[in-house]
């Protein structure tokens, strides 16, 4: 009996950090969809801060519970905060988008091995500034 | 006084020093500096044509304090191993590096002056103690000016594009310009180092002093990044303030290798995972170590790197504050001297 317990409670905790993951890639692809779709400058870095929000508060929830068995979660969470922090406002705004992506670079692989070696979450902050950053 | 002290120290260490025999293979750094001690082209030079002892004695009268006896530079240079690395040098009709049939430069008297003066010039204008970037250093490059890894970092500081085009473009190098520290270095502050050509960043006699400059820099912006992640850690908060200092260093040194993303990630997650009971400095060390080589880089599957890649970089990210050190261990046991805080 005790044994069918733990492996029920085993089993909610995993399907628990599998929705976790999953909340957290839906989130993105919202984001990511609705900065597309936006009509002004504005109006994407408006989506944007309302993602650095969500990460933020799913940070601080996340670290309220067992943090050691959520650690992938945790590290991507963060990892997507300390990137996306990087595409500052004031900086997109005034269109200095070159600027923001090499900083962007710098923080994520200052070896500059290329793209192969940049962590995931800095290639999707990368990928949203381009989906920010007007087209030439 | 202790800056005459110095002087005579560092005549007395080049007049013992048993300089390498340069030969026709591995001199092609000394067309650009003169024979035996005086420099033709030294960046670093205030007066012209002076022979290396009196510029140095010029340079200790600015500086009063000198903190780093001129054997570590020399220890280092000489510790280069003979074929790990390669070496290049600009090609005048290309304007590119070339490696082919590059061997490791002589080091002679005009090349230790060379790159000991320029270091501490650079470290003196940017405010760093010249023992505290020494083991990083001499890990990256063995102060050699024209040496390159094999994912296209160059020079002292294995600089890369990267990071050279963040420090131009963020003016990095601007607070410093009107400093009178670094007047000597005044020229590279007017026109910034090319961050696709890097030429710029090896050619002497402009480098050392300037790949130093941007390497000091560099190091700086992480440090800066370092010294915040440390100050809301509550596990680090009491901390006597020298193991502050060393938490700090190495937090930098991980970063000035893998990147502040990664690391600063990983310390959050340590961080929380550890609680917050304070940690010894000692204990901090040894598990952030472990920590990293275990977890650096961890992700959920759809960020994940590819597993080989991964393993790669977490070696190389946990080993290299122990690299610094293991290394900086053997340069001081041939220098005879302390050459680290």
């Amino acid at each position: 009996m005790l044994t069918l317990i733990l492996a029920l409670l085993q089993l909610t905790c995993a399907l628990a950090h599998q929705s976790g993951e999953a909340d957290l890639l839906a989130k993105v692809q919202h984001t990511k969809a609705a900065i597309l779709t936006s009509r002004t400058q504005q109006a994407k870095l408006d989506r944007l801060a309302e993602l650095k929000h969500y990460l933020a508060t799913d940070a601080e929830r996340l670290s309220e519970r067992n943090p050691a068995a959520q650690r992938r979660l945790r590290f991507t969470v963060e990892g997507l905060r300390l990137y996306l922090d990087y595409l500052d406002p004031d900086e997109l705004a005034a269109a200095r988008c070159a600027r923001v992506r090499s900083q962007l670079l710098f923080s994520a692989d200052p070896r500059g091995i290329g793209p192969e070696s940049l962590p995931g979450e800095a290639r999707e902050a990368l990928e949203i500034l381009s989906l920010i950053c007007p087209k030439k | 006084m202790t800056g005459m002290l110095v002087t005579l120290l560092f005549i007395l260490a080049a007049a013992q020093a048993d300089y390498q025999q340069c030969n026709a293979k591995n001199d092609y750094l000394e067309a650009r500096l003169s024979p035996r001690g005086a420099f033709v082209f030294c960046a670093v030079c205030n007066v012209p044509n002076s022979t290396a002892t009196e510029h140095f004695d010029d340079f200790s009268r600015i500086h009063r304090e000198l903190t780093l006896p001129p054997a570590c530079v020399l220890a280092s240079l000489e510790s280069t191993p003979d074929h790990v690395y390669k070496f290049g040098v600009c090609d005048d009709g290309t304007g590119k590096i070339r490696t082919k049939n590059v061997e490791k430069p002589c080091i002679s008297e005009s090349y230790h002056f060379l790159a000991y003066l320029s270091y501490l010039e650079a470290m003196t204008c940017l405010g760093i103690d010249p023992r505290e970037m020494f083991g990083l250093l001499n890990l990256e490059s063995n102060f050699q000016t024209n040496i390159g890894s094999f994912s296209g970092a160059w020079g002292v500081g294995q600089l890369t594009g990267v990071a050279v085009a963040t420090t131009n473009q963020f003016k990095r190098l601007a607070p410093y310009a009107q400093r009178k520290e670094c007047e000597p270095l005044k020229r590279y502050f007017e026109a910034p180092m090319s961050d696709k050509n890097a030429c710029e960043w090896i050619g002497v006699p402009e480098n050392p002093a300037r790949n130093f400059l941007y390497a000091g820099i560099t190091y700086l912006t992480f440090k800066k990044l370092a010294a915040v992640e440390v100050a809301k850690a509550l596990p680090l908060a009491k901390l006597k303030p020298a193991e502050r200092e060393r938490a700090i260093f190495d937090i930098t040194a991980y970063m000035y290798n893998g990147g502040d993303g990664g690391v600063r990630q990983a310390l959050r997650v340590f961080l929380e995972e550890k609680g917050p009971a304070p940690l010894s400095y000692s204990v901090f060390k040894a598990e952030f170590r472990d920590y990293l080589r275990e977890y650096f880089g961890s992700s959920i599957p759809y960020y994940a790197a590819r597993p080989d890649a991964l393993a790669g970089k977490r070696r190389e990210v946990s080993m290299y504050v122990g690299g610094i050190e293991s290394r900086l261990a053997k340069v001081e046991k041939a220098a005879g001297v302390k050459c680290s805080r």
